[in-house]
């Protein structure tokens, strides 16, 4: 064992579903006041859950520090290897140590009351009352046993035992509160007061358990688990104003201040804790995600057994205060996982490698060293961990079971256990393989959805994750195979807007916006509460540089969805390219505020705050990206131009300047400009001045190019493939403005950008297609459309910090072409010769001068 | 270490009486208030067995 100084006291307190949204307003009305002063001198955040999101498997992310293929514990349930049948999932069947082991290797006196899954009660040099304590209960009050090995050490089972509360002790005193007209309600057909009653009792058992401990008991860690609010919320939440449509007026009065009941009560037990807590308790309160409470709760659940978790929302709640924790600031980015990890850092003990959160270090108000080792599976000593598999009481465990099945979260048993079994086998394995789908390893992930899709190939949710895993690994014609499959077996109505997302998702990332356009309008007209849906809607009209379109998708799925930091990050880059700088910057700091691993939106930030003059804070934004993705050139090329030409530092420019030298593929001069604008003829200008041309020379010089087009054909598919463009590094290639936005970011571009009278560009167009126009009339919807695609591509330079733009006039070219020779020449630099640039330049071309025009 | 702390009902608590259908707040006091109520119970059910006339007077239970 290692011998540690005990740094301080910490309480955990796990409140299961808890959400700011209802918090907040309760803590602003001073009816939350234990949390406000825990709040008031603490640190808060939000914290992102993880998927699935199965409080059993997030729990035990809390506890350990790592993912559930890591830990184990993979679903509310788990086939009994003893019998074949189904169970609820035990702690037995967690792979790993979790903190309170850890704690124990480390002579800290922990306490583990409730946590989900600890049955049976863990044997740790501590109490340990495991969640089946407060969970069994008999018909009758009298003579009700203990649920086996709930209680550790079994001395305390006496004295335990008489902690709970059964539900028949809950009287209408302790309903009121929750329900004032409960007299009203005729209990022979509303069960929902003795659902109050059977929580309450749950509830407050765990309760009577952990101030008992507080009291008795010395300790430096105690963990509190409860998962009423959860409960009570997927059974009340329904009822939370503001009232749903179609929602019973009489339901809607009976039931409508439970939620917030259900929080005050929260709030009273908080504060006798915090009575029997010593003043240098650092206490952490945690959710393992939220609950949807708005416009975003459901009203009906698709065919899946998980499906009441989507009642459940990304972001739960975490609050740490104590001695040396920041006062009244907050925490960004936080996940379930770092939770182990930050209290491990609490107790001054190593965080292991193999653990997958981090340590919040910023809620320190001090900066802490964090020392590492590879992993507390390797160090042996009691940790207090169970020996082997213990013989569970399958009495016990059917009673939790039920619970589940009441609850809605798992399916109910059929007839045939085994067959129960094998379905809930192939749940945990599909679980498993989302694990690995949300954590990027897609690899992992395939091959347990293929042997799912091969064992039975009716389950919607098993095809379209496979898709998707296809889809994400670069097998687009696997994903599509997949899709045809499913959409040959659908069975029902509501699996159709699925596969057209899924469809356009694929589409999208094969590089054909507008098609998947078409897939994803389909799926909207027929679900319009999806906002992932409008968030990718969203990001296809960026890819298409229709930035009014994208605004609109992305301000429909926060309408949904207020805490989708991937649409605050769409509408932050629309609003960029609108100009709306403000509201851009704006936008971007939520996202990141939200989740704060998102190098993207930091890089957007920095744009936004360059654009608006903030060239310090834009900085600080660029240098974030980098830390997240240090291979970024873009932002270095940013970081240069800021430290060079606005704060004045060219020892930091130097960094990335070095950087960039090594690591960019090259230069290019880019002839850019509309069709027909003149582009032809600056490509001669520059191949007589010098410089290397890049051509096919597929096309052939006609009369309307006389003198040669100088294209490349592989241009015109530089949005499938850009691979060759290595080749076209110090040479000067063709690139007309719509296909600007297709130049990849690894290269340098030096861009000549040609401007021409538009009507004089559609005169030629026109010519060139063979058709006749006598010059009088113009082509309004052309010319508008040719308008915003120079206004696309221009936006699209302004965005590039790693392309330097030259602006030059067609006609000035005509006019004066020395002089735009010398200013391009100087432009693209390699000593390219002036005069024989100008020299190719025929005023004779200038064939379709515009009436307004002059030479 | 923490030293045990005793077990009594705080002396804030000590000023109210006990309601024998019991409340959140003496639910939220956690074992104390639990102890306290079940004795409560039992106190109030002693004389009620011992005396059935005051079998209805419930005005001073909260």
């Amino acid at each position: 064992m290692t011998q540690v100084k005990k740094a301080r006291k910490v309480i955990l307190l796990g409140w299961d579903a808890a959400d700011w949204k209802i918090i907040n307003p309760l803590l602003d009305s001073g009816q939350m006041p234990s949390l406000a002063k825990l709040v008031e001198n603490g640190v808060i955040g939000k914290i992102a859950t993880m998927d699935p999101p199965l409080s059993p498997m997030l729990w035990t992310s809390i506890a350990t520090g790592k993912t559930a293929d890591k830990h184990g514990i993979l679903g509310f349930v788990e086939p009994d290897p003893n019998t074949g049948n189904v169970r609820p999932s035990t702690v037995t069947s967690r792979k790993v140590k979790a903190i309170w082991n850890i704690l124990q290797q480390n002579n800290i006196k922990s306490h583990v009351l409730s946590w989900w899954p600890s049955h049976p009660a863990e044997p740790i040099d501590g109490v340990c009352v495991s969640d089946l304590f407060s969970k069994k209960f008999e018909a009758k009050s009298t003579d009700w046993p203990l649920a086996p090995n709930s209680v550790h050490p079994k001395e305390l089972e006496d004295l335990f035992k008489d902690f709970r509360i059964h539900p028949d002790e809950i009287t209408p005193a302790h309903i009121i509160p929750f329900v004032p007209n409960f007299e009203k309600i005729d209990q022979e057909k509303d069960q929902r007061l003795s659902g109050i009653a059977k929580m309450l009792a749950s509830l407050s058992s765990v309760h009577n358990v952990a101030t008992w401990v507080l009291e008795n008991k010395e300790w430096d860690f105690v963990a509190i688990y409860l998962n009423e609010l959860d409960h009570f919320c997927h059974t009340f939440m329904k009822f939370h104003p503001p009232q749903l449509n179609g929602l019973d007026d009489e339901l809607y009065e009976n039931y409508k201040v439970v939620i917030n009941g259900i929080y005050l009560f929260y709030d009273m037990m908080l504060g006798r804790v915090m009575e029997l807590a010593d003043d240098d308790t650092t206490f952490i309160i945690v959710s393992d995600h939220g609950f949807h409470s708005d416009h975003l709760r459901l009203t009906g659940f698709p065919d899946d057994p998980a499906a009441p978790a989507m009642e459940h929302a990304p972001y739960g709640i975490v609050v740490v205060s104590g001695p040396g924790i920041k006062k009244d600031e907050r925490v960004y980015g936080a996940t379930l996982l770092d939770i182990t990890p930050t209290i491990l850092s609490l107790f001054e003990i190593p965080v292991a490698k193999d653990m997958d959160g981090r340590v919040l270090g910023e809620i320190f108000e001090e900066t802490k060293t964090t020392e590492f080792i590879d992993s507390w599976e390797e160090i042996h000593g009691n940790s207090g961990q169970h020996p082997g598999e213990l013989r569970e009481d399958p009495w016990a465990a059917q009673q939790a079971l039920q619970q589940l099945v009441e609850l809605g979260y798992i399916e109910k048993p059929g007839e045939d256990q085994e067959k129960a079994a094998i379905r809930i086998s192939r749940e945990s394995r599909f679980y498993l393989a989302r694990v690995f789908l949300s954590t990027g390893r897609i690899e992992k992930a395939i091959p347990i959805l293929e042997e799912l899709i091969k064992e039975d190939a009716d389950i919607v949710r098993y095809g379209l994750r496979l898709a998707m895993a296809y889809q994400q690994t670069g097998k687009p014609k696997e994903a599509r195979r997949v899709i045809d499959a499913l959409r040959s077996k659908q069975k029902k109505k509501t699996d159709l807007p699925q596969l057209d997302y899924l469809e356009g998702s694929l589409l999208f990332s094969e590089g054909l916006p507008r098609k998947a356009l078409e897939y994803l309008q389909r799926a909207e007209r027929e679900v319009s509460h999806l906002p992932g849906l409008h968030v990718l809607v969203g990001f296809v009209y960026l890819k298409t540089q229709n930035w009014n379109s994208a605004e609109q998708s992305f301000i429909r799925a926060l309408e949904l969805d207020p805490e989708n930091a991937r649409a605050h990050h769409g509408l932050a880059q629309a609003c960029l390219r609108l100009d709306k700088v403000e509201e851009a910057i704006e936008e971007a700091l939520t996202s990141v505020g939200l989740i704060y691993f998102q190098p993207a939106a930091h890089y957007h930030l920095g744009e936004a705050l360059f654009r608006f003059g903030e060239f310090g804070r834009a900085s600080e934004a660029f240098e974030v990206c980098l830390s997240m993705t240090p291979g970024n050139r873009r932002a270095r090329f940013w970081l240069v131009k800021i430290y060079n030409e606005k704060l004045m530092l060219p020892e930091k420019a130097q960094v990335h300047e070095s950087f960039i030298a090594n690591n960019m593929q090259g230069t290019i001069n880019v002839i850019s400009g509309l069709p027909r604008s003149g582009t032809s003829m600056l490509m001669q200008m520059v191949k007589a001045g010098g410089l290397e041309i890049f051509t096919d020379e597929q096309r052939i010089p006609d009369e309307n190019n006389p003198k040669g087009y100088y294209e490349d054909d592989r241009v015109k598919r530089l949005h499938i493939e850009n691979k060759w463009l290595h080749e076209a590094d110090g040479k000067a290639i063709k690139v007309v403005a719509p296909l600007l936005q297709f130049l990849p970011p690894g290269f340098k571009y030096n861009i000549v950008f040609v401007k021409r009278e538009m009507q004089e560009v559609l005169l030629s167009q026109q010519k060139m297609m063979g058709k006749k126009n006598d010059g009088k009339t113009f082509p309004v919807v052309l010319a508008e459309a040719f308008t915003k695609q120079l206004e696309k591509a221009e936006i699209w330079i302004k965005a590039q910090p790693n392309a330097r733009v030259l602006y030059i006039d067609y006609s000035s070219i005509i006019e004066n072409p020395i002089s735009a020779s010398i200013e391009i020449a100087a432009f693209l630099g390699n000593d390219l010769d002036a005069e024989a640039m100008a020299e190719v330049v025929d005023g004779n071309l200038y064939r379709n001068k515009s009436n307004t025009g002059s030479i | 270490m923490q030293e045990k702390r005793s077990n009594t009902l705080p002396e804030e608590e000590k000023k109210y009486e006990i309601p024998v259908y019991g409340s959140l707040g003496l639910l939220a006091l956690g074992y104390k208030g639990l102890l306290a109520w079940r004795s409560k119970k039992a106190e109030v059910k002693t004389k009620m067995e011992s005396n059935p006339e005051n079998s209805n007077d419930t005005s001073k239970e909260g």
